[in-house]
């Protein structure tokens, strides 16, 4: 049964064109920055590139061997994210960033893809007893919230509400009883309630985003001023690197925002395209989430298909204040050396499942 | 591989999301990017780009010489960014001293929820040094400069009502830069601005280029308007007037050589001035003249042949009785006086008899064609053009007050251009301010035209008058300004002030106006001028003991200078009293247009003579005269040496001065 097939193309293709196009907009939206902080211009496009590089060479690796290793190895990854985790969480309270010797990480990005494997691996071998709560869900569900918990002290509910998304994702699709799933999703939803209500500025961000005339210059600034970049944009965009709205207008132009600043510079089609490459990374993971040999498989590529597919499209929704400011990256585009990394050793490990088919 | 359950989910699962994400995402985009699309460029455009305008070049203002009186430099502001400092306890500590500032109210300034705040609007090179010293250290972020440009007056307070000033906005607070300012400001250029949200400007497209506005040159002399602000400001003190106003005008051209009034005020810090001290009384304040008026009617009548210099009038004994009631006292019994005597104690009752045998349409006529009751046309802002009644309205007790200058009001201007022409052989020429106007781009000058002469009265008529006007200064009640070496002509004026309360024939008992108008050197007047006191508080508060002694003094000191070469009489010198000018009265601006440098005496006064070696009789003689002091000459050309030598106590009116001249 273990063939050996090629990659999917289509995947690899389009993997690589967006990491492309991320440089090409990160140059964009963070020249101007560059300019006011350092003496150049390429200072964040250089360590962008830095850590496409470094990506690209995860990205290889993660190719290069048989994915039915994660299972074993899970726990151990496991306990070694959360040693970083702790580190984070504890060493360097309140901040979203590792320093390791001048390069700064953010393991919560890590965490993810980590816990997903996890997961996969303990959907199938629990397979038989889905139904059983004591006996499947809340030991799974503990160790998930545990690693939330550390995430949140980070703080970082958004990596930490795309978490819980995906694992009820899995969890549909490894049959978990409706009802449970229903029961997750609402107290999830007051668990965010009730993390805004303890943090002022999560909640102004709550608030600006159900209210944004009530605070322009304030809260709903950001907002504000990401729908003026959109909305200027028009059908065609200002052209590549016309922007306006990163001349300091916007904030987090080159991070969070960086869709915003497409939207200007490459308007409608540009941000359509975007939209339409992702739902072929979605199609494509789906593809070989399908034709994986084995559940495992299934479940791994899944798993970081829709991570990285969700992540994007709740970015995109962010931008166009579909929903209230979190805080996430939009995946192989934004700047951000962790985020690029995990999202290309995640794309590896995807295509690792599309060698092996049925 | 569907049939497998969990494939089928992860297909339900991937199909919602597809069509959930993308359809949401997909409308609002369109709805951003079509339907918003036009509000929101709007949007962006308003908070990056503005339309600027671009201050263009003021033009300058000279005097007749070139002088400059008033001119634009560049100038640099402080501003701050209050959102952008970060330590605004710190950055307020290091810039109060700088600023001479509180540290307490800078520090809530950059506390404030303002993007941009303007700390200090007239900031020194040095001060700007300093605080981008401490900048290149690496301090005080969110601090920055701006440049504009700033109007600076480099004479202060000399002729500032003429002038006017400009306000810190550019915008023009009165005087010439008012009057003047569409040419004189140029025209502004737009540009599109465009900032980033810090407000720092990073691009400018300019549609428009400015024009830079023109230069005005003045009919103004610098060092003659010097004097007359000195004498004017010394008269009004010595008065403890309330207020005053000076003219000098060219009599052969209607140039005005210099104007003021007091008090005065620096137009470089024109926001401390007061109302008061910035009105400019030479053409905004009408008042009634009184006797000088008296000129006007001596010279209807003698123009009509109805009276002659020497004709013997019955004055009275103080009293003229006009009609029911009403009669007119003058201030003493004269009894029979020539007509000249007339004008030269200046009887009330002489000149209403002289008055009373003139046509009413006639002497209003006259009045008219001196000028009175229509605007001068000089060109500053708010002229008046001064109350005179046409003789339909006329009541009895009219032409008797019109003789002897009430019931009309005229400004210093008017009355100086009236008597300017009989001073001018009964031609009068409108008087001017403003000689031409240099296109600061291309540099082409327009010269302004000179005002039409108009004749007024005869030339016989004018003659006739100045000598009686001499006599006034000769023996009359004008005796305190006569000058040493010339002849001067002149009509002192007394003037009750109205009651404004009474408005009918109703005057103050002791609020006078005093005055003194006349010309020198009365065969060839080279200046004419007036002197007007508002309400003098001494004792002697007549035209004659106030305002003639100004006179005098402003034209003993300049006529030497405008090349009216004194005629010496030895043997009237010590006859005629000169006040000398009181310690630091002399004091002298800058001379620009003699090849010497100026002679700064001004700290040596109090009795030392200056060192007049080397300079050229015109100079010396100058020097000399605005010291009270007449030089005896010995020889030609240029000073060689004096007695008493240089730094010896001043010599008496009596002793004078002697000075050797020769070419070398």
């Amino acid at each position: 049964m273990a063939r050996k097939l090629t990659m999917d193309r289509w995947m690899v293709g389009v993997v690589l064109l967006l990491t492309l196009f991320g440089l090409v907009m990160v140059y964009s939206s963070s020249a101007m920055l560059a300019l006011s902080r350092t003496d150049g211009s390429t200072h964040y496009l250089l360590k962008q590139m830095l850590a496409a590089a470094l990506g690209l060479g995860l990205f290889y690796l993660a190719t290069r061997f048989d994915y039915r290793h994660l299972r074993h190895q899970a726990v151990i990854w496991l306990a070694m994210t959360l040693c970083l985790m702790l580190l984070a969480a504890v060493l360097v309270a309140g901040s979203r960033w590792l320093n390791l010797g001048g390069f700064s990480f953010q393991p919560s990005e890590l965490t993810k893809l980590v816990l997903l494997i996890y997961l996969a691996d303990y959907l199938v071998r629990k397979r038989e007893k889905v139904r059983d709560l004591r006996g499947f869900l809340l030991p799974c569900l503990g160790v998930l919230l545990a690693f939330c918990a550390l995430i949140v002290m980070t703080p970082d509910l958004g990596t930490t509400v795309t978490i819980m998304l995906i694992a009820l994702c899995l969890f549909f699709m490894a049959g978990v009883p409706k009802r449970y799933l229903a029961a997750i999703s609402a107290l999830g939803a007051l668990a965010v309630l009730a993390l805004a209500w303890i943090s002022p500025y999560r909640w102004a961000r709550l608030i600006s985003f159900l209210d944004p005339e009530r605070d322009p210059q304030g809260a709903s600034y950001q907002a504000i001023q990401s729908l003026t970049a959109v909305g200027a944009g028009g059908v065609a965009g200002a052209g590549l690197g016309k922007s306006g709205q990163k001349l300091f207008f916007l904030p987090e132009a080159h991070t969070d925002f960086i869709y915003a600043v497409i939207g200007e510079e490459l308007g409608l089609i540009g941000c359509l395209l975007l939209v339409t490459a992702f739902l072929v990374l979605l199609w494509r993971g789906t593809r070989i989430a399908l034709r994986a040999p084995e559940p495992f498989g299934t479940y791994l590529a899944a798993g970081i298909t829709l991570s990285l597919v969700l992540q994007a499209f709740i970015n995109m929704g962010v931008v166009l204040t579909l929903l209230p400011t979190k805080g996430l990256t939009l995946p192989f585009i934004s700047y951000g050396g962790s985020s690029l990394m995990v999202s290309l050793l995640a794309a590896g490990l995807a295509l690792n499942v599309s060698q092996h088919g049925t | 591989m569907r049939r497998n359950p969990v494939n089928r989910r992860l297909v339900i699962l991937v199909s919602l999301m597809a069509l959930f994400c993308t359809g949401s995402i997909s409308a609002r985009l369109a709805w951003l990017q079509i339907h918003k699309h036009d509000y929101y460029t709007h949007q962006a455009l308003n908070q990056r780009q503005n339309i600027r305008t671009l201050p263009p070049r003021r033009g300058d203002i000279h005097d007749r010489h070139g002088n400059e009186l008033a001119l634009s430099v560049a100038a640099e502001m402080v501003i701050a960014r209050p959102h952008l400092v970060s330590d605004p306890t710190g950055t307020a500590r290091i810039l109060a001293p700088i600023l001479s500032r509180p540290a307490g109210s800078l520090e809530e300034t950059l506390r404030s929820e303002r993007k941009y705040v303007r700390l200090l609007q007239k900031a020194t090179p040095s001060q700007c040094d300093r605080i981008r010293t401490l900048q290149k250290e690496g301090g005080l972020a969110g601090i920055a400069f701006e440049s504009w440009r700033r109007r600076i007056y480099p004479h202060e307070t000399l002729a500032a009502h003429a002038l006017g000033f400009v306000r810190n906005d550019g915008n023009p607070g009165g005087g010439l830069e008012s009057r003047f300012n569409k040419a004189i400001h140029g025209t502004d250029g737009r540009a599109v601005q465009s900032r980033d949200a810090n407000k720092d400007a990073f691009g400018m497209r300019v549609l428009e280029a400015a024009r830079p506005g023109h230069d005005l040159e003045l009919t103004l002399d610098l060092t003659v308007q010097h004097v007359l602000e000195e004498e004017l400001a010394h008269a009004a003190g010595l008065a403890h007037a309330r207020a005053g106003s000076a003219v000098a005008m060219d009599p052969a051209t209607g140039e005005i050589l210099a104007m003021a009034s007091w008090p005065t005020f620096n137009p470089n810090d024109y926001s401390r001035a007061s109302e008061e001290a910035r009105r400019d009384r030479v053409v905004v304040s009408a008042y009634e003249p009184g006797s000088t008026f008296k000129i006007i009617t001596a010279a209807a009548a003698l123009e009509a042949g109805k009276v002659r210099p020497n004709e013997v009038i019955h004055c009275n004994f103080g009293y003229i009785h006009i009609t029911g009631r009403h009669g007119i006292k003058d201030h003493k019994p004269f009894g029979d006086l020539t007509f000249t005597q007339v004008m030269a104690k200046s009887s009330n009752v002489g000149a209403i008899k002289i008055g009373l045998r003139l046509d009413d349409i006639y002497f209003y006529d006259t009045i008219r064609r001196f000028g009175f009751g229509e605007k001068t046309g000089v060109r500053l802002p708010g002229e008046q053009r001064g109350l005179l009644s046409p003789p339909a309205r006329w009541s009895k007790l009219s032409k008797p007050s019109i003789s002897m200058g009430q019931e009309i009001t005229v400004t210093p201007l008017q009355m100086l251009a009236a008597v300017a022409a009989v001073a001018n052989d009964g031609v009068a020429m409108s008087p001017w301010l403003t000689r031409s106007l240099r296109d600061g781009e291309t540099g082409a000058i327009t010269y302004n035209q000179p005002p039409a002469p108009r004749r007024v009265i005869s030339s016989r008529t004018a003659r006739t008058l100045t000598r009686m006007l001499e006599e006034v200064v000769r023996t009359g009640t004008g005796r305190a300004a006569a000058v040493p070496g010339y002849q001067v002509a002149g009509k002192t004026g007394t003037a009750q002030k109205p009651d404004p309360k009474n408005r009918s024939k109703g005057y103050l008992r002791d609020s006078h106006i005093a005055s003194f108008v006349g010309y020198a050197p009365s065969k060839h007047p080279r200046l004419a001028a007036i002197f007007v006191l508002d309400e003098p508080r001494v004792q002697a508060y007549h035209g004659g003991d106030v305002a003639a002694p100004a006179f005098g003094r402003f034209m003993a000191r300049v006529l030497p200078g405008l090349g009216a070469a004194p005629q010496l009489d030895r043997n009237d010198l010590p006859q005629i009293r000169v006040n000398r000018p009181s310690s630091g009265g002399a004091r002298w601006a800058s001379y620009s247009s003699s090849s010497a440098p100026p002679l700064n005496y001004g700290r040596t006064v109090g009795g030392v003579m200056p060192d007049l070696s080397g300079r050229s009789l015109r100079e010396a003689v100058r020097v000399l005269t605005s010291l009270g002091i007449s030089p005896a000459l010995v020889g030609q050309g240029r000073v060689l040496s004096q007695e008493p030598p240089a730094g010896s106590p001043l010599p008496s009116m009596e002793e004078g001065c002697r000075l050797w001249l020769g070419r070398r």
